[in-house]
C-alpha cells in the first residue's frame, strides 16, 4: 500500500440493505437490542486509497449468536469460522459487522474493541486481508476501522468514509465536520437543498476526466456549488482551435496544459472556504492517472475517445465508483454543410445501471482502433470511409456540461423517494428529450466484472504506449509518403 | 492457527521462530497420520492437504524434531505436540497475464481446432514489423464463393486484449484490388507474399458474442466476405 494511503469502505446498496435489514430488525420493532453479522470484502486499490467493497452478508444460523437481556450480543466460535471459511473460499477479507442503539457516527466502546482486536482480528488474517470493523447507529449511519499490524501490536485504523452505492444515489457516511464552505456566499446554494446536503458536497472527491469543453464547464460548476476535492485528468495542451469551446481559456492559455488552466479557474470559482485541486496531466491509460481515478468517489466522464470511455466503464463496475458520462454528437452534410441532427447524451454508470458499451457509446473495436492508432488518422478515416467527428459548439457543451452537473447533484442530494434515473437524450432538431432506460445484456463481460474491485483480471492496455501502435503508424507512414508524391507531382 | 500468504515461518514455525532447525517426522491431518519422511514444513503439509483437496481442516498432532548445531556438536530432540490446530489453505501466487506469444498461439491453436491449419508470420513490411496469424482459407460467401486465399489475422497491438480485445485488420493473398466500397488500406508484403489490408472491425457483434473466441471472428469473416 502506498504511503500515507487512507481507507474506506464501500457497500453495494443491496448489501447495505441486507446488513441493515438484520442489524437495525429490533430497533425497528422499538427494542433496544444490539444486533452482528459478518460479511467478506475485496479490495480496491487507487493512488493513495484502499477501499474494502463489502459484497456478501454472511447472517448467523440459530445458535450461531445470543441476544443478552441487557441489550448486547455476543457470537459463538463456529460463526466466525464459518464466516472465515465463507471469506477464504471466496479470496476475501472478513468484515465484522454490529450494530449501536445511537444515532450518528459510532466509536467503539471496549468490549467493542476486545472482541474485534482479541477475537476476531487474529483469525481473520487467515483471509491474508485485514479485519474490517463496521458498527452501524440506530439511523443507519456506517463507521468503520481497519485492524492492522500482528498480536499484541494491533491497532485499528479508522476509515474516513463509508460509502454506499445505489441505483442512482451516492450516500457518503462520515465523522461530523464542521462546514467549510463561505456559507455567505453559498446561501442561495445551501437554501436549496440544506445543510447536511451541502456537507455532503463538500467532503466528496469527484474527479473530472478530459478537461474540454464539456470538463471545462463540469470543473466551473463543481467549484461554484462547493466541493472541496477535485481531480483533473488530462493529458492535453491548450490550442488556438479550444478556444471557441474551451471555458476560462484565451490566447494566454495556449500551450498550457488544460489540467492547470482549469484548476486555476477552480480556484477562483470556489464558494467554498479552501479547495484543493489535484492536476494529473496523463492520459487516463496510464498506470498513475488510472489509479487516481480510482481515489475519486464519483468520476464525471468528459472524454471523447473510446479507450478513455472503456476504462471508465470498468472503473464504474470493478470499483463501484459511479461514472457519469456525457457527450455531444453533430451530424454535418458535407455537400451542403447544413447540420442536420445535433444531439447530447448524459447518462449515470454504475453496477446496478446499463454499461457503456451496451448503451453503444462505444465497442470493444473502437477501443482496438484507437489503441493501434487508425482512429487518430485522418487519412485512414478519409480512405475509410468513416467519420471524423469532433464537431461541437459551446452552447451544447454548456448543454451537457449542465446535465452532468445535474446528475452529480441527484446522486448527492437525493432522498430515497425520488424516482430513479438512467440517463437523458436531448435533440436538438427535434427539440424532445428522451429518458433512457435499458439493461445490460445476460452476457455483458463488463457486468460481470461488477464489485471485483483489485480481484479482476488486469486490463491489459493500460499502460501501453506507442510501441503497440506499429501498424497503425505504418500505415500513415505509408500514406504521407503518397502525399508527398502527389505534392510534388 | 493462520497461515499467511507470502509468509515461510507459518503454524508452528511461527510460534518457535525457528523454523530452519525444525523437522516434521509424522502428522496427523483431518484424521489420518501422514508420515513424513524429507524435510517438510507446516507450510508444506497444508499446501499437500489443499493439493489432495483439503482447503480447511485440522493438524491433529505433529512430531517435531528440534535439531540444534552446538559447535561440532549435532543435537536433536524429539517435542511431541498434541494440540489441535485448525489451518486454511489460501491460494497464493502470481497471477497469470497473457503475452502477445501467448494469444497468437491461442489464436492458432483456436483457428487449427475450427479447421484451419495456421502460422505466426512475423515479417518487415514496408511499415515496420507486424505479426500475423496466417491460414489459407475458401471463401464461402459473395462474389468470391469458392475461391482459395490466404488470409491473415493482424494480432499486433491489440494481442494482450484478446479475446475481450478483438483483431483488428485483415490481410488477403492474393491481393484484391476491387472492393465493394472502395475501402482496402494498401498493399503489405511480408512472408515472401503480397498482401491487401482490410480494415474491418466486428464492433457490436464481437461484443454481443456470448463466448468471445476464432469461431465468432470467423463469422464475422464470412459477413465480411459477403460484403467485398
Amino acid at each position: 500500500m502506498t504511503q500515507g494511503a487512507w481507507h474506506e469502505v464501500l457497500l453495494p446498496g443491496d448489501t447495505n440493505r441486507l446488513a441493515c435489514d438484520h442489524l437495525l430488525q429490533h430497533y425497528r420493532q422499538g427494542d433496544v437490542q444490539e444486533d452482528l453479522c459478518f460479511g467478506s470484502w475485496t479490495p480496491s486499490r487507487g493512488m493513495n486509497r484502499e477501499t474494502a467493497i463489502v459484497t456478501d452478508i454472511i447472517l448467523p444460523k440459530p445458535g450461531e449468536r445470543t441476544l443478552h437481556s441487557t441489550g448486547n450480543v455476543s457470537f459463538m466460535g463456529p460463526y466466525l469460522a464459518r464466516a472465515t471459511r465463507e471469506a477464504v473460499r471466496k479470496t476475501q477479507g472478513l468484515v465484522f459487522m454490529h450494530s449501536h442503539p445511537t444515532n450518528g457516527w459510532q466509536e467503539m466502546s471496549a468490549a467493542d474493541e476486545r472482541a474485534e482486536r482479541d477475537r476476531i482480528a487474529d483469525v481473520a488474517r487467515t483471509t491474508g486481508r485485514p479485519l474490517v470493523g463496521m458498527t452501524v447507529g440506530r439511523n443507519g449511519h456506517w463507521s468503520a476501522r481497519v485492524w492492522k499490524g500482528d498480536a499484541g501490536r494491533r491497532s485499528s485504523l479508522t476509515c474516513r468514509k463509508v460509502r454506499i452505492v445505489e441505483e442512482s444515489r451516492l450516500v457518503v457516511w462520515q465523522r461530523p465536520l464542521h462546514h467549510s464552505g463561505r456559507r455567505s456566499r453559498q446561501y442561495r446554494t445551501v437554501q436549496s437543498w440544506g445543510e447536511d446536503k451541502q456537507r455532503c458536497i463538500e467532503n466528496v472527491r469527484i474527479g473530472v476526466v478530459g478537461i474540454g469543453s464539456v470538463g471545462s464547464v463540469v470543473v466551473e460548476g463543481l467549484a461554484r456549488i462547493g466541493v472541496r476535492d477535485l481531480v483533473l485528468i488530462d493529458h492535453d495542451l491548450v490550442e488556438e482551435n479550444n478556444l471557441d469551446r474551451l471555458l476560462n481559456a484565451g490566447t494566454r492559455e495556449i500551450g498550457k496544459p488544460k489540467t492547470d488552466v482549469a484548476a486555476k479557474a477552480a480556484r477562483r470559482a470556489s464558494s467554498a472556504r479552501s479547495i484543493s485541486v489535484a492536476t494529473i496531466q496523463k492520459s487516463l491509460q496510464s498506470r498513475e492517472a488510472y489509479s487516481w481515478a480510482r481515489d475519486c468517489d464519483i468520476l464525471v466522464s468528459c472524454v471523447d475517445g473510446p479507450v478513455g470511455r472503456d476504462l471508465l466503464n470498468r472503473i464504474a463496475f470493478r470499483d463501484g465508483i459511479p461514472v457519469i458520462d456525457g457527450g455531444v454528437e453533430i451530424r454535418t452534410d458535407i455537400r451542403t454543410d447544413n447540420m442536420n441532427a445535433a444531439r447530447w447524451k448524459a447518462h449515470l454508470v454504475n453496477p446496478y445501471q446499463q454499461c457503456l458499451r451496451c448503451r453503444e457509446q462505444y465497442t470493444s473495436s473502437d477501443v482496438m482502433m484507437e489503441l493501434d492508432g487508425s482512429r487518430d488518422d485522418l487519412t485512414y478515416i478519409r480512405t475509410s470511409g468513416r467519420r471524423a467527428g469532433g464537431e461541437n459548439v459551446f452552447n451544447f457543451s454548456l448543454a451537457v456540461g449542465s446535465e452532468l452537473l445535474n446528475i452529480v447533484i441527484r446522486l448527492l442530494v437525493a432522498d430515497d423517494w425520488w424516482p430513479q434515473q438512467r440517463g437523458l437524450e436531448r435533440n436538438l432538431v427535434t427539440g424532445r428529450t428522451k429518458t433512457q432506460d435499458g439493461q445490460c445484456w445476460e452476457g455483458c463481460t463488463i457486468r460481470r466484472e461488477s464489485w471485483m474491485g483489485d480481484v479482476a483480471d488486469a486490463i491489459s492496455y493500460i499502460d501501453a504506449g506507442r510501441q503497440r501502435r506499429t501498424l497503425g503508424d505504418a500505415l500513415r507512414r505509408r500514406w504521407r509518403n503518397t502525399f508527398r508524391r502527389w505534392r510534388i507531382g | 492457527m493462520s497461515i499467511e500468504p507470502g509468509s515461510d515461518t507459518a503454524g508452528p514455525a511461527a510460534h518457535t521462530g525457528e523454523d530452519e532447525k525444525l523437522k516434521i517426522v509424522s502428522i496427523k491431518v483431518n484424521g489420518a497420520q501422514i508420515q513424513v519422511s524429507e524435510r517438510v514444513t507446516v507450510r508444506e503439509i497444508v499446501e499437500r492437504a489443499s493439493e489432495a483437496g483439503a482447503i480447511s481442516g485440522v493438524i491433529e498432532e505433529y512430531v517435531i524434531e528440534r535439531v540444534e548445531t552446538v559447535g561440532e556438536h549435532r543435537l536433536e530432540e524429539v517435542v511431541e505436540v498434541q494440540e489441535l490446530e485448525e489451518f486454511m489453505a489460501i491460494p497464493v501466487g502470481k497471477t497469470e497475464v497473457a503475452t502477445m506469444a501467448d494469444v497468437h498461439e491461442r489464436i492458432r491453436k483456436e483457428l487449427e481446432a475450427l479447421g484451419y491449419p495456421s502460422r505466426v508470420v512475423t515479417g518487415d513490411t514496408s511499415g515496420g514489423p507486424q505479426t500475423v496469424v496466417v491460414f489459407q482459407y475458401r471463401v464461402p460467401t459473395g462474389r468470391f464463393k469458392g475461391t482459395r486465399c490466404m488470409m491473415g489475422i493482424s494480432t499486433q497491438c491489440e494481442a494482450v486484449g484478446y479475446p475481450e480485445i478483438p483483431p483488428h485488420w485483415l490481410f488477403i493473398s492474393p491481393p484484391i484490388t476491387d472492393t465493394r466500397d472502395g475501402t482496402n488500406h494498401g498493399l503489405n508484403k511480408f512472408g515472401g507474399m503480397d498482401w491487401v489490408a482490410l480494415s474491418r472491425p466486428p464492433g457490436a457483434f464481437w461484443d454481443k458474442l456470448g463466448t468471445k473466441n476464432m469461431k465468432g471472428y470467423m463469422e464475422h469473416v464470412a459477413r465480411v466476405w459477403k460484403h467485398i
